[in-house]
C-alpha cells in the first residue's frame, strides 16, 4: 500500500472503531450496573440529571444550604484523574476529570510522571495509604466512591465521610495553622464568594496519594476548592491543586456532587475489616526478593 | 455568621440557674470543643495506679458493674490479657460510650436535625439524628447508631446496633451486640455538659447500670488536630514507608 | 490511536489491542476499591467456578464470600472479594439472603499468588438472580 492509501485506510478504520466504541460503551453501561433487586442510577457522563430541578436551597441568612447526603460522580477519579479506557478487567475506565489544562493531562514534572508510572505496578499497590485504610486526604476524600454527609452548623461546613473521616471548614476568616503543623486532611478555611463556597486547604502532610494509580501530591500541595450549587440537589465541585514540587503549573479538576433526599451514611470499618493488606505486602515482598536475586 | 464562641443567646437553665448558650431555635447550644477530665478511659471503676495507668475515681453509679457470673469471669480474663486483647490497641474504633471519655478532644456541631461529633482520635465521628428518622435495620456498627430527641433542656440519645467488638475501657469491661444505651446530655453551665449513660445488655449484665461524668469545654483550642492511630503505628513499626520526595520533611 | 509510518507489524498489534480493549469495555468491572485490584489479582487468570457458600463477611469497603468448590474430588474453600456490604444493603440485599449452603456460580480473577482467592465480577444464584458483587457503587439508592 502506498502512504496516502495507508493513511486513508487508517483514518477510516479509526472512525469505525470510534463509532464502535461509542456504541459498545453505551451498551456496556446498561449491562454492567444491574443485578440484585435494585439498579444503580443512570445519569449521563458527568451531567446533572435532566429531571425537574428545584432552586438552590438557602439558609436563613441567604447563603446556599449545601447540607445533605451526597455522592460524587467521580467518573473513576479514584482510579486516575486523567482519561483512560479500560486497561484490564480489574481497573475501571476513567472519564478524566481535569478541566484545566484543557487537554486533560496532568502537568507532571518528569520525576513525578515516572513516580506515578512506578506506583501503578503490582508491587507498589501496598504503598497506597488507603490500602492501609489511612484517610484519603484532600481532595481524594471527595471522590473516593463512598458517600458523605455535608452539614452546615453555625460558622462551619462539616463533611462526614462514610469511609470514616471528617473535614471541618470554619468560615470565620481565621489564619491557617503554622506551616510546620501538618495533617493528613490538612487545615481548611472557607468563605463565601456569592453562591460559591471557596475552601483553601494548606498544611497537608504529603503522605496521601490522589488515587489508586498513584497520582502524586507532595507536602507543598495547596488546594482551593469551589462548591457551586446549581440547584437544590446538585453541586459543581472544582479543586485547583498547586504543588510546585510535583507539577509544572496548577491544575483543576471538576466533579459533580449529587444529593439524595433521605439518604443516610452507613459505616465503613475499613481498618477493622482489612483483609487485603497482607496480600499486597506479599506481592511487594516477592518483588523485592526477586530484585535481590537478580543483583 | 456567628463564630462558634459567640452564641446567639444566653439564658438560664432550670437545673443550675447558670446561664447557658442557646441556638436560634432555643435549644441548649453544645457547639464547641469538649473533653473529659475523668480517668474513665483507663477503668470505669475506682482504680489505683499501675505502670502506665494513672489512678482514678470511678464513674459508675454505685461503683459496681452488674455482670452475670460468666461475664464477670470473662471480664477478669480480658483484664489479664488486655495488652493483646484490647481492641483499641489495634487502633480499632472504640465504640460508644468509650469514645466520649478518651483523652482526646472532640468537636460538637449542632443543627436542627443533627448533632455531629468529630473526634481527634483517628478522625472517627458520630452523627446523631434529631429529626425523628429511624435507623437502618439488620446492621451492626462499631460506633452504634444514635437517634436523639430533646426532653426539655436535656438531649436524650438512644444508641443501638452496636457490634460486640468494643470495650468500655482499658480494664476489659465489655458488652455484647445486644447493648443498648440511653445517653443524656445536660448543660450545667456554658462550659460544662453533664454526660450520663444508662447501659443495658441482657446478655452480659443482670440489670441496667449507669455512668456519669462532666464534659468540659476546651477554651484554649481553636480546632482539634489529628491522631491517626493506625498510620502512626505503621510508620513507627515500618509497615508503612513514606515516599521520600513527597512527605513533609523534617527541618 | 496513533497513526504512524511503521504500519506493518505495529499496525496489526495496535488494531488487535484496540479490539481487545473494546470487548473489555463491555465487562467493565468498576469495582470500587480502597486499593488497586490489579496489584493483588491477575487479569490473565480468569476463573469461573461453582460451589456452596460457607460464610459471608459483611464488611466494607469490600465483602468476602467463602465458597466450597469441588475440584478433582477435593473441596477447596475459595475466598471471594466482593463489593462492600453497604452497597449491597442499599440495593436491598440482607445478610439472610446468602446463608451457608447456598449454591452459587461465580466469575472473576484469581490472586497473583495462585491461592484460591478471587476478585469477582458476578455471583449468580441457582434461580438466576445476580448478587451485584464486584461492581457495586456504595452510594447508589435502594429501589
Amino acid at each position: 500500500m502506498n502512504k496516502r492509501k495507508a493513511t486513508l485506510f487508517y483514518l477510516i478504520v479509526t472512525a469505525l472503531l470510534l463509532l464502535a466504541t461509542a456504541f459498545l460503551e453505551a451498551q456496556g453501561r446498561g449491562q454492567g450496573q444491574g443485578g440484585g433487586r435494585g439498579q444503580a442510577p443512570g445519569g449521563g457522563r458527568g451531567q446533572a440529571p435532566a429531571a425537574k430541578r428545584e432552586p438552590i436551597r438557602r439558609m436563613p441568612d441567604g447563603k446556599p444550604d449545601l447540607s445533605g447526603f451526597y455522592s460524587a460522580d467521580g467518573g473513576g477519579a479514584n482510579y486516575g484523574l486523567e482519561r483512560r479506557e479500560n486497561r484490564d478487567f480489574l481497573t475501571p475506565s476513567t472519564r478524566g476529570v481535569i478541566v484545566d489544562p484543557a487537554d486533560g493531562t496532568l502537568p507532571y514534572q518528569p520525576w513525578a510522571r515516572a513516580e506515578r508510572i512506578d506506583r501503578d505496578t503490582p508491587q507498589r499497590g501496598y504503598d497506597d495509604p488507603t490500602a492501609h485504610c489511612f484517610v484519603a486526604g484532600v481532595p481524594r476524600s471527595m471522590y473516593t466512591p463512598s458517600p458523605y454527609h455535608i452539614l452546615q452548623p453555625p460558622g462551619y461546613v462539616v463533611l462526614l465521610f462514610e469511609r470514616m473521616s471528617w473535614r471541618q471548614i470554619p468560615l470565620d476568616g481565621r489564619k491557617h495553622l503554622p506551616d510546620h503543623v501538618r495533617l493528613w486532611m490538612g487545615d481548611s478555611i472557607g468563605r463565601w464568594e456569592g453562591d460559591t463556597l471557596v475552601v483553601e486547604t494548606k498544611n497537608l502532610n504529603g503522605k496521601a496519594w490522589l488515587n489508586e494509580v498513584g497520582d502524586v501530591l507532595s507536602h507543598a500541595a495547596q488546594v482551593v476548592e469551589r462548591f457551586t450549587p446549581i440547584d437544590a440537589d446538585n453541586i459543581t465541585y472544582r479543586a485547583t491543586i498547586t504543588d510546585p514540587v510535583v507539577y509544572t503549573r496548577p491544575y483543576t479538576i471538576e466533579i459533580p456532587l449529587r444529593r439524595q433526599e433521605d439518604g443516610e451514611i452507613l459505616e465503613v470499618a475499613c481498618h477493622e475489616d482489612n483483609g487485603d493488606l497482607h496480600h499486597l505486602k506479599d506481592v511487594r515482598d516477592e518483588y523485592r526478593a526477586q530484585q535481590k536475586k537478580e543483583k | 455568621m456567628t463564630a462558634l464562641h459567640l452564641p446567639a443567646a444566653f439564658t438560664q437553665t432550670a437545673t443550675t440557674g447558670k446561664t447557658i448558650p442557646r441556638t436560634a431555635d432555643g435549644k441548649p447550644n453544645f457547639q464547641g470543643i469538649w473533653q473529659v477530665r475523668s480517668r474513665a478511659s483507663y477503668d470505669l471503676q475506682d482504680h489505683v495506679a499501675r505502670h502506665g495507668m494513672p489512678a482514678g475515681r470511678g464513674v459508675v453509679e454505685g461503683n459496681e458493674i452488674p455482670y452475670q457470673p460468666w461475664a464477670a469471669a470473662k471480664k477478669q480474663e480480658n483484664f489479664a490479657n488486655r495488652q493483646k486483647a484490647d481492641p483499641l490497641n489495634q487502633c480499632f474504633m472504640p465504640g460508644v460510650p468509650r469514645i466520649m471519655y478518651m483523652e482526646f478532644p472532640f468537636h460538637i456541631f449542632q443543627t436542627r436535625d443533627h448533632i455531629a461529633m468529630t473526634f481527634e482520635w483517628s478522625q472517627v465521628y458520630r452523627l446523631i439524628y434529631t429529626n425523628g428518622s429511624k435507623g437502618p435495620e439488620g446492621i451492626e456498627f462499631w460506633m452504634g447508631d444514635g437517634r436523639g430527641r430533646w426532653e426539655g433542656d436535656t438531649l436524650v440519645v438512644n444508641v443501638t446496633d452496636h457490634n460486640s467488638k468494643t470495650w468500655f475501657d482499658m480494664a476489659g469491661n465489655f458488652h455484647s451486640e445486644a447493648l443498648r444505651l440511653v445517653e443524656r446530655y445536660t448543660m450545667l453551665d456554658a462550659d460544662t455538659i453533664q454526660y450520663e449513660v444508662t447501659i443495658e445488655d441482657p446478655k452480659v449484665f443482670t440489670r441496667p447500670w449507669k455512668i456519669a461524668m462532666p464534659l468540659h469545654r476546651q477554651k484554649d483550642m481553636v480546632r482539634i488536630l489529628e491522631y491517626q492511630c493506625q498510620a502512626e503505628a505503621e510508620e513507627a513499626n515500618g509497615d508503612f514507608e513514606r515516599e521520600p520526595r513527597t512527605w513533609y520533611p523534617k527541618p | 490511536m496513533v497513526i504512524s509510518n511503521s504500519y506493518r507489524t505495529g499496525t496489526r498489534s495496535r488494531l488487535a489491542a484496540c479490539l481487545i480493549g473494546l470487548s473489555m469495555g463491555l465487562f467493565a468491572a468498576s469495582a470500587f476499591a480502597h486499593h488497586s485490584f490489579t496489584a493483588e489479582y491477575d487479569p490473565k487468570r480468569p476463573v469461573k467456578l461453582q460451589g456452596k457458600v460457607t460464610e459471608m463477611k459483611w464488611s466494607n469497603p469490600h465483602g468476602w464470600i467463602y465458597v466450597d468448590v469441588v475440584t478433582d474430588g477435593k473441596v477447596v474453600n475459595w475466598a471471594l472479594e466482593t463489593g462492600g456490604a453497604n452497597g449491597l444493603y442499599r440495593r436491598g440485599w440482607r445478610k439472610e439472603d446468602l446463608p451457608a449452603g447456598t449454591e452459587v456460580t461465580f466469575e472473576g480473577w484469581q490472586a497473583r499468588n495462585g491461592k484460591p482467592t478471587a476478585n469477582i465480577s458476578t455471583i449468580t444464584f441457582k434461580d438466576g438472580r445476580r448478587l451485584f458483587a464486584g461492581t457495586s457503587n456504595n452510594a447508589a439508592p435502594q429501589q
